[in-house]
């Protein structure tokens, strides 16, 4: 018998589906027997606030603070377990401008993270689990100052892109069930170090076609790392 | 979920998104406003401009491809004035410092003046001995001296003497201790400051400080400040009215020569009478030196009218002290040792008076005379002659008799507009003078070599004007305005530059090994520029530069 390629497909789809959940096929028939809904998170997608201190000078033009806050989200699934230790991997993203005034200009810098995670896990309690992370990832970056003196409406801007790495821990307990579905609610809370590699901030307008001629403004280095912590509420499955 | 779940977690995560509010802080410098029209100065190959939000001063160089490369400078805090010397290589800066109350985060800073040369070491100089700063600078043409006396701009003292000065010699590397000087007040205050180059004096060549206040005039030694002034009052013996000063004129005399001392002149504001200062020794019995070792020998010179403008001249009959009257249309040449005058009447009634002969140099046949003792005789320029078009504004008087001018003749030249100033222009057309004039839409190249003046017609009467270093071209602009034309004296053919933002200064400057290069600056927002090739004017390859205060962050 042969298999076209969008059968083979599906087929594989069927059986990596069917992997994945037979591990827990057994505890789903005890459970609709005698639910409590809690129970070690398989998936889990979270959405939160994730704050990072970033001290580096570079950062100074685009805020009047020290603070940048990023809407933070992340997919995770468990893919080992054993007894109360688990290891999940997943995906983040990190979303998250600043803005402020740079000696009277309008300056913003927009910073997207995305990265992949790989998270071990200790559940010490049905409602609570403690984590270790890490995250090696990839950051776009974008920085404008709209100064007047600039030659197009554009402003000056510049973008970047660097590697990072993150890497922290945290806890994260259960607020409850929603419904019968056995969908957890998790509160999640962790923080550490998010490491980025300094960028040269040449911003220029945007000529077009004359780009040659477009001077340069050098504003600095600017290192978007520092210490994180990051609040997010989660469901899990 | 419980409700005080619910309200647990929301606290929680607005605690995270605002926990941002209280962390750290930024440098002030990017809180600092950048003024308006920064202070701005060519000092031949890079272009300073004065950041008195950010208290440094951005330096600007020109590289290949038309780049330009900024560097900051810090200066003191509490920028109060700046000013460059009379050939442009040194910009001094003055800042009132800081003084630092209980709990103060900024520290204590002492008044200080900056002093910035192209290509060198900044040097800042700490004034440890005054506590207030004074913002009024006076700069020795010679860089060897500046002076600080109290302004009336802000952040001056709440109690100040008008008649305080100090003294620095900043030919001197730094630290250098400013010398105060209170000057011998009878109620006027200071008004104008003059730096002499050493003058022949009785006791020797001595550099002066001559300072005019509102109604004497004070000597003060520069290289001694410590030593007393000495203040001539000015009356005119007639009656009580206290004569106002409105100019000097300065003879150094010849050191090599005993008898010809220096001289000054003086021209008065309210008075028809023009004075002049010769000096004698002050010596006791036994010939040694009293006080500074000269008194000033005051003459009094009656030239008919107000003068409103005087040199010193060498003239076929020796030196003398032109006076222009243009309340009577005449010049008078005041004979300094002996007071006798002699009037020279002229045909218009010129304001202002300039000695060309030193840019003239060998150029024309009709200079070059010599005085019977066979001193070169000069030739002046005599312009601002009219204040309605249509009337010759400026002229030429021929004050030797060689030459093919008769003596003392007054050569006009078809220049009919209202004549402002006039600008020198450097080696290797030394020879020209651009002549500025006010609200005529034009502006005129006088050649002094054979006497012509070319006009250029300018669209705006509103037009400034910057002279090229290297001497071959002159650059025209509208200010706030888009318009740029570089007018080259060999072929006086204008051309324009492609500006599309308002033009606030014209600043051409050297590049190593280069084609020197054209600052356009843009006073908007951080300050912009526009930077051309100053000789090829290429559009293509000009390049286009913005928010120039706003890099170099400390």
């Amino acid at each position: 018998m042969t298999l076209g390629p969008r059968k083979a497909l599906l087929l594989a789809l069927g059986l990596s589906l069917a992997g994945a959940v037979s591990p827990n096929a057994r505890a789903q028939t005890i459970e609709e027997r005698a639910p409590p809904a809690l129970r070690p998170p398989t998936w889990e997608v979270s959405a939160g606030v994730r704050t990072m201190y970033i001290k580096s000078a570079g950062f100074d033009p685009f805020s009047t603070n020290d603070g940048f806050v990023q809407f933070s989200l992340s997919a995770l699934g468990v893919i080992a377990r054993r007894d109360r230790l688990s290891f999940a991997v997943g995906l983040g993203l990190d979303v998250g401008s600043s803005s402020a005034t740079a000696r009277g200009a309008p300056s913003s810098l927009t910073l997207t993270h995305l990265s992949a995670l790989a998270e071990g896990r200790y559940q010490p309690w049905s409602r609570l689990y403690l984590f270790a992370r890490v995250a090696p990832g990839f950051v776009h970056g974008t920085a404008t100052i709209d100064d007047a003196s600039s030659p197009s409406s554009s402003g000056l801007t510049a973008g970047f892109d660097a590697f990072s790495l993150d890497a922290g821990g945290g806890g994260a307990f259960c607020l409850g069930a929603v419904g019968t579905a056995r969908v957890g609610v998790w509160l999640l809370a962790d923080g550490g170090y998010g490491w980025v590699a300094g960028q040269d901030l040449v911003l220029a307008p945007t000529l077009s076609a004359d780009q040659s001629k477009a001077g340069t403004l050098d504003v600095g280095t600017l290192a978007p790392r520092g210490g994180f912590f990051r609040v997010s509420m989660a469901l899990s499955y | 979920m419980t409700r005080t779940t619910r309200a647990f977690t929301k606290r929680l995560l607005w605690a995270a998104a605002l926990a941002v509010v209280g962390c750290g802080g930024r440098g002030s410098y990017w809180s600092s406003p950048i003024a308006s029209a920064p202070p701005t100065f060519n000092l031949g190959d890079e272009i300073a401009l004065v950041d008195t939000g950010a208290d440094r001063v951005v330096v600007l160089t020109a590289g290949a491809n038309q780049s330009l490369t900024s560097t900051a400078i810090p200066v003191g805090v509490n920028v109060l004035n700046a000013a460059a010397s009379a050939d442009g290589t040194k910009l001094f800066v003055v800042s009132g410092g800081h003084r630092a109350q209980l709990g103060d985060d900024q520290p204590n800073e002492w008044p200080s003046i900056t002093v910035i040369t192209s290509g060198a070491k900044p040097a800042r100089y700490d004034l440890t001995n005054i506590t207030d700063p004074l913002a009024g600078l006076a700069i020795d043409p010679a860089g060897h001296w500046l002076v600080l006396y109290p302004s009336n701009g802000t952040n001056q003292p709440f109690v100040e003497n008008p008649n305080e000065l100090v003294i620095l010699d900043v030919s001197q590397p730094p630290p250098v201790v400013a010398v105060p000087h209170t000057l011998m007040s009878f109620g006027g205050h200071p008004q104008r400051f003059t730096f002499t180059t050493p003058l022949a004096l009785p006791g020797g060549p001595t550099p002066l400080l001559i300072v005019e206040s509102d109604q004497d005039l004070s000597l003060l030694r520069l290289d001694d400040p410590s030593k007393p002034e000495i203040t001539v009052p000015l009356t005119n013996g007639s009656d009580t009215q206290l004569l106002s000063p409105a100019g000097v004129a300065i003879y150094p005399g010849d050191p090599g020569n005993a008898a010809t001392g220096a001289s000054i002149g003086v021209r008065l504001a309210n008075d028809d009478d023009v004075v002049a200062l010769q000096f004698v020794p002050n010596v006791d019995a036994s010939g040694n030196s009293i006080g500074n070792g000269f008194l000033p020998t005051v003459n009094l010179n009656n030239v008919g009218g107000i003068a409103s403008d005087i040199a010193f001249v060498h003239t076929d009959s020796g030196l003398r002290l032109a006076a222009l009257v243009p309340g009577a249309s005449k010049a008078t040449l005041i004979d300094p040792v002996t007071s006798l005058t002699q009037d020279v009447a002229l045909p218009a009634p010129y304001q202002s008076l300039s000695v060309v002969t030193g840019a003239l140099g060998s150029a024309s046949g009709c200079d070059g005379g010599t005085t019977s003792a066979g001193a070169p005789t000069d030739v002046a320029l005599l312009w601002n002659g009219t204040t309605v078009e249509g009337q010759a504004g400026v002229a030429f008087w021929e004050l030797g008799q060689a030459g093919c001018q008769p003596y003392r003749s007054i050569d006009t030249v078809g220049v009919t507009d209202v004549v402002a100033a006039v600008l020198d222009v450097p080696t290797p057309n030394a020879t020209l003078k651009v002549l500025q004039t006010r609200g005529a839409g034009a502006f005129y190249i006088l050649n002094l070599a054979n006497r012509t003046a070319a006009p250029l017609e300018t669209s705006s009467s509103n037009v400034a004007l910057a002279i090229s270093p290297l001497g071959d071209q002159v650059w025209s602009y509208v200010p706030n305005g888009e318009a740029v034309f570089a007018t080259d004296f060999a072929h006086e053919l204008p051309r324009s530059l492609l500006i599309e933002r308002p033009v606030s200064g014209v600043y051409e400057i050297a590049r190593a090994g280069m084609t020197p290069a054209v600052v356009v600056l843009h006073d908007e927002g951080g300050v912009g520029a526009t930077v051309y090739d100053a000789t090829t004017l290429d559009d293509s390859t000009r390049r286009l530069y913005a928010g120039l205060l706003l890099g170099g962050a400390p």
